[in-house]
């Protein structure tokens, strides 16, 4: 019996897609949250154990970014709960629970790039998914 | 509503009762009998070099599907090479923690490869130059991440940081 290939299933699925707009996503296999304010090819660049800041290959900006370890970053931080709203939160906070621990000043920077770009973006993420 | 599920995409939404099996019910990488999984890819084993199975989530796929066909055909031809045919793979992803998540060991490992080309949202497919693809996978063998970084200037092959302590070892 043929088997369906997946991918040209999720291919053609996607023709249905309207246009991108910035989005975030947990990952519960890796415990990390995602997320991106461009669909543009990226390269990555680790800032530490927590974040990873992804860049356009084309202009450079910062296009989305990868924070790990959320669930020890809740438990490390159980107040954080006061800045969920119906089950949302935004990135940004998320984004500085970790910023606040860092104090190498290069590191510093780009928490600080990476934090404006989602407050910017106003993205925000159900946290029902982590917690 | 800033966070995006795919349209058309069957795209479960994300309840509380994943916050119960949050990277638990992929702990049997042998019998993916169940829906959580995709696709199952194959990969060499970093222990006995011999070929085994790394999966990808159904929640990742469609996650992935967001960014277009461009990231789609990644998944699909980029990630497959790195997984069988990686230059090096480091385990200790998470060295700052005590553990990886649920208390495990931190057996959880990074891929890095060199795969001949690379996708481009213009539907091209050229070289990348200076760049390592990363595939990371759980304790599970679940990739549960993967992206390109710039290479290690002194090892092309690796990505940059890979001896300054971002790994626990390299085990390839």
């Amino acid at each position: 019996m043929m088997q369906s290939d997946p991918f040209a299933e999720l291919l053609e699925q996607s023709d249905s897609l309207g246009p991108f707009s910035p989005c975030a996503h947990y990952d519960r296999d890796g415990d990390c949250i995602e997320f991106f304010l461009s669909n543009e090819p990226f390269y990555a660049i680790r800032v530490d154990h927590c974040i990873t800041v992804y860049y356009s290959e084309k202009t450079s900006e910062v296009v989305g970014s990868q924070i790990k370890g959320i669930g020890p970053l809740l438990k490390k931080n159980p107040g954080f709960d006061i800045e969920i709203e119906d089950g949302r939160v935004q990135v940004s906070l998320i984004l500085r629970a970790s910023a606040w621990s860092t104090g190498d000043p290069v590191k510093r920077q780009s928490y600080k790039r990476i934090i404006r770009a989602a407050v910017d973006s106003d993205l925000k993420i159900d946290l029902a998914c982590s917690v | 509503m800033a966070e995006k599920q795919p349209k058309g995409l069957d795209s479960k939404p994300c309840n509380s009762n994943n916050l119960q099996s949050m990277g638990q019910d992929c702990s049997s990488p042998d019998s993916p009998a169940g829906s959580h999984y995709f696709y199952g890819f194959s990969a060499v084993n970093p222990i006995d070099g011999k070929p085994h199975t790394v999966y990808v989530s159904h929640d990742r796929a469609r996650w992935v599907a967001t960014r277009g066909k461009y990231a789609i055909l990644e998944m699909r031809d980029t990630v497959a090479h790195a997984l069988s045919n990686p230059k090096a793979i480091f385990e200790g992803i998470r060295w700052e923690q005590d553990s990886g998540p649920n208390g495990a060991p931190d057996d959880w490992l990074c891929y890095s490869s060199r795969p001949p080309t690379r996708h481009y949202d213009n539907g091209a497919r050229a070289p990348a130059h200076d760049r390592v693809f990363l595939v990371f996978v759980n304790f599970a063998k679940v990739a549960y991440a993967w992206r390109w970084e710039p290479c290690d200037p002194y090892d092309d092959n690796c990505p940059i940081g890979h001896q300054g302590g971002r790994f626990d070892k390299r085990v390839l």
